[in-house]
């Protein structure tokens, strides 16, 4: 399942406690910082690295958790990995990629690290974010982050359905597999459109209910939950924190 | 096909993200004026459901699969601005809720997937049908073409975005990322011609595009 809806994810520490809003300010700063590095720099990626791994072991986020989480970027730095080293073959330096090894140029390996170490750096920081925030704080502090209240509103409903319909579609899957589907050419796709149009139909439906039911139980445009208390000294200075150790990573690790 | 942090560079990233965020802006300003109470659960309902549907892995060849992207069938569903609006929606949950696709690429993977494949699709299918005749048959014949379209579209955006941000040169990422998605469309077409095809069966008046679905009932 994931990360967000993880329940053991839910633990205390110090990244929880502090307000919604300047998480999410304070996270982006440092991804935008680590995203901006130039290509040929290979140690300014590091330091932001380092700088994510601190802030994940901090968060008291369950490490296997978290790792598992980190494996979907597998293929897309695997992919990248078979076009990126060869594709500024000419000119330039070539080193060998083991001893006796095959010959890469060494700007094609600079580029898929840094690129591949900066899409690390920006999951990890997703991760944290969304590991000590929880669905509900992140959204309210959407809303006080001046997103239109249609848009928030929007996604909580994405956020209430998709875990229904995954269910839903997850005991469609089990039926489908029971009556001996087996994927393995594309004109079997046609079953999976099957699939999603039922799934569709079913949801849709549901979600008339649910609507229904909302509304007989006093729903008025906005759904009620905790309310955040003001904003502290030591929120305001996680967001300078997190800002000055960005840009000092970026400006000042050659 | 969403992009994670670090592939792009600032400048294309920045340019994408105002694109992004313009024609969002028009789309909750349309939707906020057009759009009844009952509809906004619809649309997160909508939402949901690409969400879901994007988990459907199918085969391509060999043991690789691609994922349903959606845009197309939101578009024929939903009508092109509101779908562009829930592709927006769906990766701000899944990048910001589910660590799917990078922050600061956000706005270019709103924008190869909800303006280039839910919005041009949609407008697309309205150019198309206008000269084919109004049946059931050509109808999900264009919904197959624009699906196929979508994704090669999207997948051409981003090869596009990642040789302009001198990630990978155009001449190596254009014809590897067009290869795949060229045959990942095929996959997306069929699925989105069934579920139009099942929706159509069942409940005609849910199917925007559809022209019969604009009488009152």
């Amino acid at each position: 399942m994931h990360i967000a809806f993880d329940p053991r994810l839910r633990v205390a520490g110090p990244l929880q406690a502090l307000d919604a809003r300047c998480k999410v300010l304070a996270f982006f700063a440092l991804v935008a910082c680590a995203a901006s590095v130039p290509a040929p720099s290979w140690r300014a990626p590091v330091a932001f690295l380092g700088a994510a791994t601190l802030l994940l072991l901090v968060s008291r986020i369950p490490l296997g958790a978290a790792l598992r989480r980190l494996l979907f970027l597998v293929p897309v730095v695997l992919a990248l990995a078979a076009v990126v080293p060869f594709a500024k073959a000419a000119g330039g330096e070539k080193v060998a990629l083991w001893t006796g090894g095959p010959m890469v140029p060494r700007q094609g390996l600079l580029v898929l690290w840094n690129v591949s170490s900066k899409a690390l750096v920006g999951l990890l920081c997703a991760i944290i974010l969304a590991g000590t925030t929880g669905v509900p704080r992140l959204l309210e502090a959407f809303e006080r982050l001046c997103v239109p209240r249609v848009l928030v509103l929007t996604m909580s409903f994405i956020h209430r359905y998709a875990i229904t319909m995954q269910e839903e579609l997850a005991r469609m899957k089990r039926a489908r597999d029971a009556r001996g589907w087996r994927g393995r050419w594309i004109w079997q796709a046609g079953t999976l459109g099957s699939m999603a149009g039922t799934l569709f139909l079913r949801s849709y439906e549901r979600g008339e209910r649910v609507w229904q039911a909302m509304l007989a139980r006093g729903y008025r445009g906005k759904l009620i939950g905790p309310s955040s208390a003001p904003l502290r000294l030591l929120d305001v200075m996680f967001v300078v924190w997190m800002l000055a150790a960005g840009l000092a990573i970026r400006f000042l690790v050659r | 096909m969403h992009i994670p942090d670090g592939f792009l560079s600032g400048p294309i990233n920045g340019a994408l993200a105002c694109a992004s965020v313009a024609v969002c802006g028009v789309a909750t300003w349309r939707a906020r004026a057009t759009l009844g109470e009952k509809q906004v659960p619809m649309l997160g309902m909508a939402g949901a459901f690409i969400f879901a549907v994007q988990m459907l892995n199918f085969p391509v060849a060999g043991g690789t699969s691609g994922h349903f992207l959606g845009a197309a069938m939101a578009a024929l569903l939903l009508g092109p601005l509101n779908a562009c609006l829930v592709m927006a929606l769906v990766l701000a949950v899944q990048c910001f809720l589910f660590a799917d696709g990078g922050m600061t690429a956000l706005g270019a993977n709103v924008f190869n997937m909800g303006v280039v494949g839910a919005l041009c699709g949609g407008i697309l299918h309205r150019v198309i049908r206008t000269v084919l005749p109004r049946t059931r048959g050509a109808f999900l014949g264009a919904a197959f073409v624009v699906s196929w379209l979508s994704v090669v579209g999207g997948a051409a955006a981003c090869a596009f975005e990642l040789a302009f941000s001198g990630t990978v040169p155009l001449k190596v990422v254009l014809p590897a990322m067009l290869g795949v998605h060229a045959i990942i469309g095929l996959g997306e077409g069929l699925i989105t011609c069934a579920v139009l095809a099942v929706v159509l069966g069942a409940r005609p008046d849910l199917v925007v595009a559809w022209p019969r679905a604009a009488e009152p009932a």
